[in-house]
């Protein structure tokens, strides 16, 4: 057999590593000042909740499920190190002092930033991006760069040679490793537990981005998977297989650390967010064929652990077309978000859907895009009127929506932001009428 | 039907099936019947791969009123995009000789192009896509990769002589090497003997005022129309001076 290309200790990975890297457990014991900041920063999320009709565990409660009253459409603004580096910065437009590897080093300083974060921004839930989609965990080489997430220079299994390449997907298979201790996972596992901790008043939203086919693109490199799904399509299930099983481990690891949240009926339990896009990389008919075999596995996976409701998978562009016909006959439960490109104003928003079949209701959710934060307030108030009468217009048993904003662009006018919320809360009142 | 319409047909069939195989085999018989390399190019090939390429990704024409907009059964996803540049270089390979042949053919030799992904960025095929596209336009291309430092693009422009630079980004963060690209240019006082160009996920039309940069690329075949055009609009200037 060819000798395999893989590194697979984190540990060896190359390049300035952060200590994180090092630390499958990361304990970390803030300062009094650093306590102080996170405090106060707590005290203004909460004092600001206290003005309006419902808290924001019961508003994301009867949103995820419908069981409660609910008084507007709940928006999130999701927390990330892009994010962190304009809070620290001042919220200046371009980053230019902290940077992201600093985050990486410094766990307190992520932390300190994500509370600075949701005290500026008033997100109704804390939804946690993740602090990489897995670049790091499934490549031979990577970067890190100042800004942005780590590069994913080169696979595990990036080679032309299809031998090769499958030899080191099943290398990398009955090797499997633990993601817990992997790359930026354990930071992602430490900043979800200290926020159920520190914010028991905000549903928080632990995620496991990426999916399937990011996992596979990684691990293929991204031009070799999508010739792979073209013309070597047995390759492409194995690069999936591989993609699926180490999301699922991630999955497993997310779970651990959110504990006890998947319970209907546990009001104080907090969420998960998987997010597999890949939609907008393949045609209907590759889209599908990948998904029945990344549902075929995690599907059932995810049935045994009890909580379908809890886990989305978003998937951009052809998913109404194809995924909701395959959920329904792969599924037969709930707990799946379909995303389908609906860019009524300049491709600036998606909807995307969720269906449960357990619950018998749908769940919609409006993606704010890049391009609406800097489109002004006219559009944004059409924008936000045009889901309104969206919604209105879908008359569908225990009908839920939500607002998901992209992350926070380098180059987006703060302003910007604050006029969204102020405009999302004065047009996103129950009943929607458009 | 003629030899030579028969022959284009049967290219055109097997380009738009995406066929990599026969293409270049099609390509060769096209010839073979006597048809011109260079018209088969530019009037053929680059057109075809333009049309798809170029197709919208929603269905705008049985859009209703408040409904979503649902994907176009003709959009093209990336993975056909690979595929047209495994073909469209499949197809050029064979033209080549031919093309080299009769360089005064070439007269549309449009200008010298450095392409490259900004550091922080490692997409890399819609770029090589467009790197593709403009070298069988005619462009003489360089393209420096992914993850490539502002200092780099600057240091290329300079000793290659540059017409256009052309930088793509699909990250958001990463757009701030973009911002160094232009300002480094500035200081080193070669900003306006060139054009500059960008695209990728992470670009927007509103970033030319923002960034300081001459044009955006939405697509694949934009990024060669808009480049066709800023040649113009240089040679047009240093006519002038």
């Amino acid at each position: 057999m060819k000798m395999m290309n893989i590194e697979f200790h984190s540990q060896e990975m190359r390049g300035d590593y952060p200590r994180v890297w090092n630390q499958p457990k990361i304990q970390c014991h803030f300062s009094e000042t650093e306590q102080l900041m996170i405090e106060r920063s707590h005290h203004r999320m909460v004092e600001r909740s206290k003005t309006e009709k419902l808290s924001p565990r019961e508003r994301a409660w009867g949103t995820i499920y419908g069981h409660d009253p609910i008084d507007y459409i709940p928006m999130e603004v999701p927390y990330s190190p892009n994010a962190a580096n304009r809070v620290l910065d001042s919220f200046i437009e371009s980053p230019s002092i902290i940077t992201n590897k600093d985050l990486y080093d410094y766990p307190n300083l992520n932390f300190l930033s994500l509370a600075l974060f949701f005290a500026r921004i008033p997100s109704d839930s804390l939804f946690l991006l993740v602090q990489s989609y897995g670049e790091e965990q499934l490549t031979s080489k990577f970067r890190l760069v100042d800004h942005g997430p780590p590069l994913a220079v080169e696979g595990i299994a990036q080679t032309a040679d299809a031998v090769e390449a499958k030899a080191n997907l099943e290398f990398f298979m009955d090797n499997l490793p633990d993601p817990a201790n992997r790359g930026l996972f354990p930071l992602n596992l430490w900043i979800t537990k200290q926020s159920i901790k520190t914010f028991p008043e905000f549903l928080v939203r632990g995620c496991c981005c990426a999916g399937s086919i990011a996992s596979a693109s990684f691990l293929r490199g991204p031009k070799e998977f999508l010739l792979d799904v073209r013309k070597r399509p047995e390759l492409a299930n194995l690069a999936i297989t591989c993609g699926t099983k180490y999301l699922l481990r991630k999955l497993d690891r997310m779970i651990e650390a959110i504990g006890e949240p998947f319970d209907i009926d546990n009001k104080n339990g907090n969420a998960l967010w998987w997010c597999d896009g890949g939609g907008g990389y393949l045609t209907l008919e590759e889209f599908k064929r990948t998904y029945d075999l990344h549902f075929g596995i995690s599907v059932p996976y995810c049935a045994k652990k009890g909580f379908p409701p809890f886990v989305a998978t978003v998937a951009g562009g052809p998913a109404t077309q194809v995924v909701a016909k395959t959920i329904e006959e792969q599924i037969g439960g709930g707990g799946i978000m379909v995303g389908t490109g609906v860019p009524p104003i300049d491709e600036g928003f998606e909807i995307m859907e969720r269906r449960d079949k357990t619950l018998d209701r749908l769940y919609m959710d409006g993606a704010v895009g890049v391009k609406l934060f800097l489109a002004g307030e006219e559009p944004t108030r059409k924008w936000f009127k045009d889901f309104a009468s969206y919604c209105a217009k879908t008359p569908e048993k225990g009908l839920r929506w939500e607002i998901f904003t992209s992350s926070l662009d380098p180059h987006l006018p703060l302003p910007n932001l604050d006029m969204l919320c102020r405009v999302h809360r004065e047009t996103m009142n129950y009943p929607v009428t458009g | 039907m003629s030899v030579q319409n028969e022959a284009v047909k049967n290219l055109k069939d097997a380009f738009y099936a995406q066929d990599d195989t026969k293409c270049p085999e099609l390509t060769k018989k096209a010839l073979e019947v006597g048809i011109d390399p260079l018209d088969l190019l530019e009037n053929y090939l680059l057109e075809w791969a333009k049309e798809i390429t170029g197709r919208s990704l929603y269905d705008t024409e049985h859009a209703e009123e408040g409904k979503p907009k649902l994907r176009s059964e003709n959009a093209v996803m990336l993975s056909d995009l690979v595929m047209i540049a495994e073909v469209l270089t499949a197809c050029v390979e064979v033209l080549k000789p031919e093309l080299a042949k009769n360089v005064s053919q070439s007269s549309k030799a449009s200008g010298k192009v450095i392409i490259g992904t900004v550091e922080g960025d490692v997409h890399d095929i819609g770029k090589s896509l467009v790197a593709s596209m403009l070298a069988s336009a005619g462009f003489m291309v360089k393209d420096v990769g992914y993850d490539v430092p502002a200092k780099v693009f600057v240091n290329e422009a300079k000793t290659y002589g540059v017409d256009i630079l052309a930088l793509s980004c699909s990250l958001s963060m990463a757009k701030l090497t973009t911002r160094d690209v232009v300002n480094n240019l500035k200081k080193v006082g070669i900003r306006d003997n060139l054009k500059i160009i960008i695209g990728g996920q992470a670009h927007y039309e509103s970033d030319c005022e923002v960034l300081g940069v001459d044009a955006f690329g939405a697509s694949i075949s934009a990024a060669l129309t808009k480049s066709n055009e800023l040649m113009r609009i240089l040679r047009e200037k240093r006519a002038k001076n």
